[in-house]
């Protein structure tokens, strides 16, 4: 037994020794597996956030112009007096400005407080009887007296209109004190403090007795509305929606695609099917390789030298779709040669070997087949035309009518924005546009998209 | 001349290039009508690249030269024939089905249709009988306007067969047809075949030796692009000359 344990001791020793050994190169391995797997998350982290910051990027940015084109956040300043600055609301003449007027006591500093301005929402509740004293809007303690004249004069009206807007006009106010003119309200509001009411602003302008208090008009309409997209523009723009605009798009988008399809086309079928890979070949990829990388306002003057200029076409759809046309020609080639490059020779075995000639091949098989391929590079030509603006602003031209003839000019979606923004006529009807055009895009992609995997799906079933 | 074992196609001195590789030598051979003759060999003997000889499908690649004469009733194919007409008599059925991206009407009508034929009533009919001659008909005929990619792959050799046929062929080719198929379609094609000669030629690669020995009246054993030995498939097969073939038909060779 004895001498079993002792023949095992020296084992045993081996054995601790081997294993501490085993621990020793165990511990330097998993350290370096921990530093690995260290590594390794450290790397993961980075990769979701570079996700994430693209993401949100992308969110920022639809969600900016989005929020911007579907609503409109406007504060309207109304009535301020005072060294000259005044806001005229469109549409009102000067004779109907109306003039919220309170009290003097009202913008007394008192208890380290002062009102300066109400907003539209407080001084409909002061009419309404949600409000009863200053104190509750930002003052001092002192009671709110609103003073209306006859419900049914022109001044009650107009004041209506400006602060209620079209929510329940006919409602009457509540707990207001009645006066008949201005004489019996000017009594009135001196005698009484904290008194509120409206006049029409002639009568008060000048005047030292009146104190005159601007009303903030905060105000969220809605901005791109489905008459929005259907009224004509007027007035370049000011006024109206962009109907036209929509329209003269479409017109460039059928145009570009109606020269620049068959010309890729055919240039792709020459390359893939009839060029020997040579001279020739290398020149025309060269060539579309740097027309690509050509930047686009280079385009846009070459067109305006070349096809308005030159060839007399005038700036108008024609010149425009022309340069666009040269534009997107690089990437129709690209798209339409992968594609037809990847119909499979046997199609091409299949159909010689019936009887067809090489171009009824192509036609009847080949280019049909590589359809899927060719509508994906339609489809990048289309966003790439409907974004563009330099190339297309001296080209196409900016007037907002409904394009009538091949050399007149049409103003483009990508342009109106432009033109808004630049000539400073309506950040929200840039907005708007702005929305369109982020929204026309998507779309033709989305469905068309669609489509070519429908007409993948029939095609390869197998 | 209505000869009912006449040749179809005489093959006299065949010496094809792939630019400096020869691939087939010397090749004398006589394709007799309504039979079934079968090219035989191991892999790159040369056996598709000579069936591809025979419909000028070879031209397609570059810098391809043939030398020698193939008649096909009578007039050398590489001379005088124009191409058009020679692949719409002598068609083609490969290893892969191939059958068109569209509907299995407009695959077997396609052929019909770059010869000329537009009516629809004409095409039916072409359609129609080509599938009955092709075994297919019973089991597309409610679905003609289906994508032709979307039956089995019997289905889909069955349909490039009467696709060749809607051309009305004298000869068809036939490349390793069921080597891509399971034992099922392979029989039914091999019926098929039988079927099929009664009406027209047919010249079928094959490396599988039972199928050559089941269905071909004639062998061709190619080795190195050379036939060895060509003649009745029964006595090739009890009875080679030659002792490459003996090797390679116990299946010491290839």
């Amino acid at each position: 037994m004895a001498r079993a344990r002792e023949a095992a001791l020296p084992a045993a020793g081996t054995a601790a020794a081997g294993a501490a050994a085993a621990g020793r190169r165990g511990r330097e391995v998993n350290a370096h597996t921990a530093n690995a797997v260290r590594v390794e998350r450290f790397a993961k982290t980075t990769l979701w956030m570079a996700a994430g910051f693209t993401i949100g990027i992308l969110v920022i940015i639809i969600g900016f112009i989005i929020f911007g084109g579907l609503v409109s956040v406007s504060i309207h300043e109304y009535q301020v007096i005072g060294k000259g600055r005044q806001e005229v609301v469109l549409g009102m003449s000067e004779s109907e400005r109306v003039a919220f007027i309170v009290n003097p006591a009202v913008t007394d500093i008192r208890e380290n407080r002062k009102i300066r301005f109400v907003n539209s929402a407080d001084v409909k509740r002061m009419f309404r009887g949600g409000v009863s004293n200053w104190s509750e809007i930002g003052g001092y303690d002192l009671p709110i007296r609103p003073v209306q004249f006859a419900a049914d004069s022109d001044i009650t009206r107009s004041f209506k209109t400006l602060v209620f807007g079209e929510e329940d006009r006919e409602k009457p106010f509540v707990g207001a004190h009645t006066v008949h003119d201005t004489r019996e309200l000017e009594l009135y509001l001196s005698s009484k403090e904290g008194t509120v009411a409206y006049v029409y602003y002639t009568d008060v302008a000048g005047s030292e007795d009146w104190q005159i208090m601007p009303v903030m008009l905060q105000e969220v309409r809605p901005n791109l509305t489905v008459p929005f997209l259907l009224e004509t523009p007027r007035k370049a723009g000011r006024v109206g929606g962009i109907s036209t605009i929509i329209a003269n798009t479409f017109f460039m988008i059928l145009l570009v695609l109606f020269f620049a399809t068959p010309i890729g086309v055919c240039v792709a079928i020459f390359l893939t099917e009839y060029a020997k890979q040579g001279v020739i070949v290398r020149i025309i990829r060269f060539a579309t390789e740097t027309l690509a990388g050509i930047p686009s306002i280079i385009f846009g003057l070459f067109g305006f030298i070349f096809f308005v200029t030159l060839l007399k076409l005038n700036v108008g759809l024609l010149s425009g779709t022309l340069t666009l046309t040269i534009m997107v020609l690089p990437t129709m080639i690209r798209t339409a040669e992968e594609a037809i490059k990847a119909v499979p020779d046997s199609y091409r075995e299949g159909s010689l070997a019936l009887g067809a000639t090489k171009w009824q091949t192509i036609t009847g098989v080949v280019v049909p087949a590589a359809a899927p391929g060719i509508l994906t590079g339609i489809i990048l030509s289309i966003g790439r035309a409907v974004g563009e603006t330099a190339a297309v602003i001296f080209t196409l031209g900016s007037n907002y009518k409904l394009v009538d003839s091949l050399t007149s000019s049409a103003r483009v979606l990508s342009v109106h924005l432009y033109m808004l923004v630049k000539e400073g006529i309506s950040f929200e009807r840039a907005f708007a546009t702005a929305t369109v055009l982020m929204v026309v895009v998507p779309a033709v992609n989305f469905t068309t998209a669609r489509l070519i995997s429908r007409m993948r799906k029939t095609g390869e079933q197998l | 001349m209505d000869n009912r074992n006449g040749v179809k196609i005489r093959i006299r001195d065949l010496n094809f290039y792939y630019t400096d590789f020869l691939a087939v030598k010397n090749v004398n051979m006589d394709i007799e009508e309504h039979k079934v003759t079968a090219p035989i060999g191991p892999s790159g003997c040369g056996k598709t690249t000579f069936l591809k000889t025979l419909n000028r499908l070879n031209d397609l690649i570059d810098g391809t030269r043939v030398e020698g004469k193939v008649l096909y009733e009578d007039v050398d194919i590489y001379q005088d024939h124009d191409i058009i007409e020679l692949r719409k008599k002598i068609g083609m059925v490969f290893q892969k089905p191939n059958p068109f991206p569209m509907s299995i009407y407009d695959n077997i009508a396609y052929g019909p249709r770059i010869h000329g034929l537009k009516k629809k009533k004409e095409l039916d009919e072409v359609v129609e009988k080509s599938l009955e001659q092709a075994a297919l008909l019973e089991e597309v005929k409610d679905r003609l306007n289906k994508p032709a990619l979307g039956i089995s792959g019997g289905q889909q050799q069955r349909l490039c067969i009467a696709r060749v046929l809607a051309v009305e062929p004298d000869v068809i080719l036939m490349d390793e047809p069921t080597s891509a198929l399971d034992p099922i379609s392979m029989a039914r094609i091999e019926d098929l075949i039988q079927e099929l000669k009664k009406d027209y030629t047919i010249v079928i690669v094959t490396h599988n030796m039972q199928q050559a020995g089941r269905i071909s009246d004639s062998t061709a054993f190619f080795l190195h692009g050379e036939v060895v030995e060509m003649g009745l498939t029964d006595e090739i097969f009890i009875n080679p000359k030659d002792k490459r073939t003996e090797d390679y038909i116990s299946g010491r060779l290839g």
